[in-house]
């Protein structure tokens, strides 16, 4: 796993983001043991204490769960992956349609792009 | 406690202030970066802290005392330069360090240095400079310190040993221990660091929480330095 | 802790001089072989060439002695290598002390080797009679036994010897005390340091023999009598004991007042 950061943001926050979206794309599954902290700061190269923050904040949006002694799970909330998925998804359409905005195309014609284009010259 | 307080702490060289009433506090469990152009006293204060200058005047102290005995013990100091007696074969040193420190971990050592595909019975001065320096960077980082100390362990090399340098650090300094890392090379360190001390002309100018001085000014830290000391 | 430290210095210390060690002994022996069989012009030539590298060998041992304990201390203490000696977990007493210790150790055994490869090169039973005759006329005279006499010798000697060693360390230490003092200056302050000794011992035994008139003589006459030399070498002994030990007190205090490495 190796990562670019970009070192202009908060690192705990680019790590927030990776492994949120790891928890809704299924790489970490629901109810999966996390790594210890200091595996995943290793596996990622960064400060242990920096994933330690990190994954404080996911455990703040109830993303993952501490069971006292035993580590790091992912949570098994179904409902709330599905949530966040739902929020990402939100995020990306915004942007995606204020950048074609940007360019001067419109709601239903960057729509319509989506369509025509859409698993062609993107991402299958 | 501190693990590290240093307290207006000064040094002069002939009458040349180097350091001038530092007051700076390290605390257990954080990667720092002491970050300065060269020669703005970044090797002096860490000189200072391993014992190897008296301060002019201040003090410097660890878990509370002065520079000593217990201090050397959980301190774990690279320096930039080799200390090592070149006529010695790696094995000998290894011995050497075990010998000394009783948190020494030679078995570590041994597989780290066997990643390198370094033969322990090969003579220091035989080796290359880079080696050298791999080898010093292996014999601190194999001690279970509660301090480590790097001067400047990004000097003068190419990426590759960069990140090799940089795993070998994260990867092998004892949990809860602090690492001190000086360099003017920020770029390539900044994602593994807490803290971040800013040091120019011999004074503290600044010290802060790395994500939060990145969230405050929305800048790298590299970028960050780069206009706080713009030339 | 003063034990390994003892024996790093002590590895590099020996490092050449066990080379000269062995090449003494091997050319004093070689000497002494070729003297036993029946000469002829080019074994005589043979001899001499062996007998001038024994000698060279042995003045090689002094200068590597000295050389070789006042290069460990500058390297380890100032040099790059201060950078591990300062932070091993070990006073600067033990270190001073440990390389104060390889100076009396290796000083001994050079003592020893010099010794023997003369005992070799030239003792027979012509020289061993000339020998015992003249320290026997010397301990009669002295009015004490020829193993005294030659233990008194020896140790004054050795004093001497070791008194030097640490004057040189000190010279070191002083110099080093400000930063840029280069290490010309550093000798020539130990040399300092061990002449102006010499001249204070000087100055003592000349105010002994103003309350002892047997010492006085060594001063006014050319004659001496065996007397005078017994109380010198005595009062010898305990100068340089004394000066030993200030020697080493002194550089102590001032190690431990903490170093500047470059």
């Amino acid at each position: 796993m190796d990562y670019i950061f970009d070192n202009e943001r908060p690192i705990y926050i680019q790590l927030v983001e990776l492994i949120r979206t790891g928890i809704v794309s299924g790489k970490f599954q629901k109810g999966q043991k996390l790594p210890s902290v200091r595996e995943l700061a290793l596996a990622m190269k960064v400060n242990p204490n920096t994933m330690q923050k990190a994954l404080a904040e996911l455990e703040n949006e109830k993303l993952i769960y501490t069971e006292r002694t035993n580590g790091k799970y992912v949570t098994e909330d179904e409902r709330l992956i599905e949530k966040v998925k739902k929020e990402l998804a939100g995020e990306k359409v915004n942007s995606y349609l204020n950048s074609m905005n940007d360019i001067g195309i419109s709601y239903e014609e960057a729509i319509k792009y989506l369509q025509e284009l859409g698993g062609k010259n993107g991402i299958s | 406690m501190e693990l590290v307080k240093c307290n207006n702490l000064c040094k002069e060289f002939d009458n040349k202030k180097v350091l001038n009433n530092i007051n700076l506090s390290i605390p257990k469990g954080k990667i720092i970066g002491l970050l300065g152009k060269n020669g703005m006293g970044k090797t002096t204060l860490i000189k200072l802290i391993n014992d190897l200058l008296t301060p002019t005047s201040g003090e410097v102290l660890i878990n509370g005392e002065k520079p000593s005995v217990n201090s050397k013990k959980i301190i774990s100091y690279l320096p930039e330069r080799t200390y090592l007696d070149k006529e010695m074969k790696v094995y000998q040193i290894l011995t050497l360090f075990e010998d000394f420190y009783e948190n020494f971990n030679k078995e570590k050592a041994i597989n780290l240095l066997k990643d390198l595909d370094l033969d322990i019975n090969s003579r220091v001065n035989k080796m290359s400079k880079g080696m050298q320096e791999k080898l010093q960077l292996i014999l601190v980082m194999s001690r279970d310190a509660e301090l480590y100390i790097l001067d400047e362990p990004l000097g003068g090399v190419d990426p590759a040993t960069r990140d090799y340098i940089l795993d070998t650090i994260l990867s092998n300094f004892k949990e809860g221990a602090s690492v001190i890392i000086s360099t003017h090379l920020i770029s390539d360190i900044e994602r593994i660091l807490d803290e971040v001390i800013f040091i120019d002309k011999g004074n503290i100018v600044l010290t802060s929480s790395a994500d939060e001085l990145r969230e405050k000014e929305n800048a790298s830290i590299d970028e960050i330095f780069r206009r706080c000391f713009k030339c | 802790m003063l034990r390994k430290l003892l024996k790093y210095d002590l590895q590099w210390c020996y490092k050449p001089l066990i080379i000269f060690y062995i090449l003494a002994l091997f050319f004093a022996i070689v000497t002494r072989a070729i003297e036993s069989l029946e000469q002829s012009l080019i074994l005589v030539i043979i001899d001499k060439i062996c007998s001038g590298i024994t000698i060279a060998m042995l003045i090689n041992i002094l200068i590597n002695y000295f050389m070789r304990n006042w290069a460990r201390f500058i390297k380890n203490i100032y040099k790059d290598e201060a950078y591990l000696t300062h932070t091993l977990p070990v006073t600067k007493n033990k270190i001073y002390l440990s390389k104060v210790l390889t100076a009396i150790i290796t000083l001994f055994t050079s003592f020893v080797v010099i010794v023997s490869c003369l005992a070799i090169v030239a003792l027979n039973e012509n020289s061993w009679e000339l020998l015992k005759a003249s320290l026997e006329d010397s301990a009669i005279s002295l009015n004490c036994s020829i193993s005294s006499l030659i233990i008194v010798l020896v140790i004054t000697v050795f004093l001497e010897f070791l008194l030097l060693t640490m004057s040189g360390i000190l010279g070191l230490i002083i110099g080093h005390k400000s930063n840029n003092l280069k290490i010309e200056k550093s000798v020539a302050i130990g040399f300092g340091i061990y002449m102006v000794l010499s001249i204070i011992s000087l100055i003592v035994i000349f105010l002994a023999g103003l309350l002892n008139s047997n010492i006085m003589s060594v001063f006014k006459d050319m004659e001496v009598t065996s007397n005078a030399i017994k109380s010198i070498m005595l009062m010898g002994i305990c100068i340089y004991t004394i000066y030993i030990f200030i020697v080493y007190f002194v550089s102590n205090k001032l190690l431990n007042k903490g170093v500047n490495v470059d």
